[in-house]
């Protein structure tokens, strides 16, 4: 680990400025990236800012939307009876993060941030058709993840909250990785009226996406056979020693499949 | 004069003539077996395989083994447990990867898979005792027994139950994008 200058930021207005102050500066929400980040030395940032003590920013707050702070842990998200209550798919995915002390430590906002491929969240957001919420604006989840470990997030911005509508139902069915448990292939369905959104983790090549064959597909019967017939390409898919692309390809069809059983 | 003694003296370099004697005590002796000792055992494993993602469940497991005297038994079942969680890891999870160029893939627990506690069922151990003839303690040891019986019997249940669809053999370790590989190769060559 290369040294650095540690701030512990009490407010958003604080954390931003001391970011902006900073020459390469750096949030820490967590840790549960960036520590081991650190300490491979993939990353020298000269300063970290670490907002785990700034206000406001872990709640959850449940309205016509569910509001999540962005500090909220993994942890308090699966065991919120609010989340069960308002869209359960999202506390069933916290809950099938890491371990209980990933779970602990690990923040939404810090698995927004940090957009890894194979991270539930992104999935939740997409589907969900979520807005993250920054000091500066509003992002629509489509906008927001733009390529692996890449978002729409300029120097400097800092993630609030994380707000998902409310769906009439949705599941999120997860393959793990059989050594490190994160997404092999992780499908969120969502059905909003009329609207079906579908979004999967784990598999891209470019980090997550929505599968606009199987929204479709949906879209005209929200049943597990509607995918009956529904192939993949596995073109644009990872490939490596857990799964080929063509592994994934047909994963995602049958954990898409099991998401809609699971939300019918 | 007391073995204590001896022992205490032998270790008080201090009262030595030095130029005679070195410290210390030991005796070296070596027991050479009159032969092998040869513990036999049944392994029976039961697994479920989702042929859509290629995922082996190992549902159920037994192993009796024939180790000789069991003389401390929950040791014996313990050793037994952790030999077949060794073997279901080995023959569902565990192996190295390397590249091309020869560099390790699974370099960390985030790539190399070990079992876990998720990846066993209860165990039903039993022993059945045949003493040995050529010691005197009527052992024959219970070392490896469980790693030894469980990989074949994890094999060969998948094998069993991907038998229909003409599949005789799969290497370890059958993750499951081997198995789900398996399953679509029987499917093309039906
Ligand atoms: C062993 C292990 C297993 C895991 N398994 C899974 C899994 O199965 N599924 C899964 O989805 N994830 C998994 N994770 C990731 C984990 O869930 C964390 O969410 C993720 O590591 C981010 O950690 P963090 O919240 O502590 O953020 P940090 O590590 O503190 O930060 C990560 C990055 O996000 C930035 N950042 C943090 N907060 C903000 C903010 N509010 N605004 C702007 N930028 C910010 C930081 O600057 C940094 O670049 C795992 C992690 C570990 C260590």
């Amino acid at each position: 680990m290369h040294d650095f200058n540690y701030h512990k930021a009490t407010n958003i207005d604080e954390a931003v400025k001391v970011h902006q102050g900073a020459e390469d500066g750096t949030y820490m929400a967590g840790g549960q990236t960036l520590l081991p980040t650190l300490k491979q030395r993939l990353a020298s940032p000269s300063d970290i800012v670490d907002i785990a003590g700034v206000q406001d920013l872990s709640s959850i707050d449940v309205s016509n939307e569910v509001s999540i702070g962005s500090m909220t842990t993994h942890a308090a998200v699966a065991s919120s009876s609010e989340v069960l209550s308002a869209i359960p798919a999202l506390a069933h995915l916290a809950e099938g993060i890491g371990d209980p002390q990933v779970r602990n430590r690990g923040t939404i906002g810090g698995s927004v941030a940090n957009n890894d491929p194979a991270a539930d969240y992104p999935a939740a957001c997409l589907a969900l058709n979520a807005t993250i919420k920054t000091n500066q604006r509003e992002i629509q989840a489509d906008d927001f993840f733009t390529g692996m470990f890449e978002t729409a997030l300029e120097e400097g911005e800092l993630i609030t909250s994380v707000n998902f509508p409310k769906p009439d139902t949705a599941a999120y069915m997860k393959f793990p990785n059989p050594a490190s448990r994160y997404a092999i292939v992780g499908v969120f369905v969502a059905k909003f009226g009329a609207e079906v959104r579908v979004a999967v983790t784990g598999a891209g090549d470019n980090g997550v996406f929505r599968a606009a064959e199987i929204e479709s597909a949906l879209a005209g019967s929200f049943s597990p056979s509607a995918l009956d017939n529904s192939t993949i390409s596995p073109d644009d898919l990872l490939s490596d020693i857990h799964a080929q692309s063509d592994y994934r390809a047909s994963l995602i069809v049958t954990m898409a499949k099991r998401a809609v059983a699971a939300a019918s | 004069m007391a073995f204590g003694e001896v022992a205490l003296t032998a270790y008080v370099p201090h009262n030595f003539p030095h130029d005679e004697l070195e410290p210390g005590l030991d005796e070296t002796a070596f027991y050479d077996p009159a032969n092998f000792t040869f513990p036999g055992g049944c392994h029976i494993c039961e697994v479920e395989v989702d042929p859509e993602t290629g995922v082996t469940e190992v549902t159920n497991f037994t192993a009796v083994d024939d180790i000789g005297r069991v003389i401390n038994p929950m040791i014996v079942e313990g050793q037994v447990h952790g030999g077949v969680a060794q073997g279901i890891g080995q023959a569902l999870l565990e192996g190295c990867s390397y590249d091309a160029d020869g560099q390790l893939l699974t370099g960390s627990y985030m790539d190399y898979t070990m079992p876990r506690a998720d990846n066993v069922p209860n165990f039903k151990v039993g022993t059945q005792s045949t003493l040995c003839t050529h010691n005197t303690l009527g052992v024959k040891g219970v070392g490896e027994v469980g790693a030894i019986g469980s990989p074949p019997a994890v094999i060969n249940a998948i094998v069993d139950a991907l038998s229909d669809m003409g599949v005789k053999d799969i290497s370890m370790p059958a993750t499951p994008s081997k198995v789900w590989q398996t399953i679509q190769n029987a499917k093309a060559s039906s």
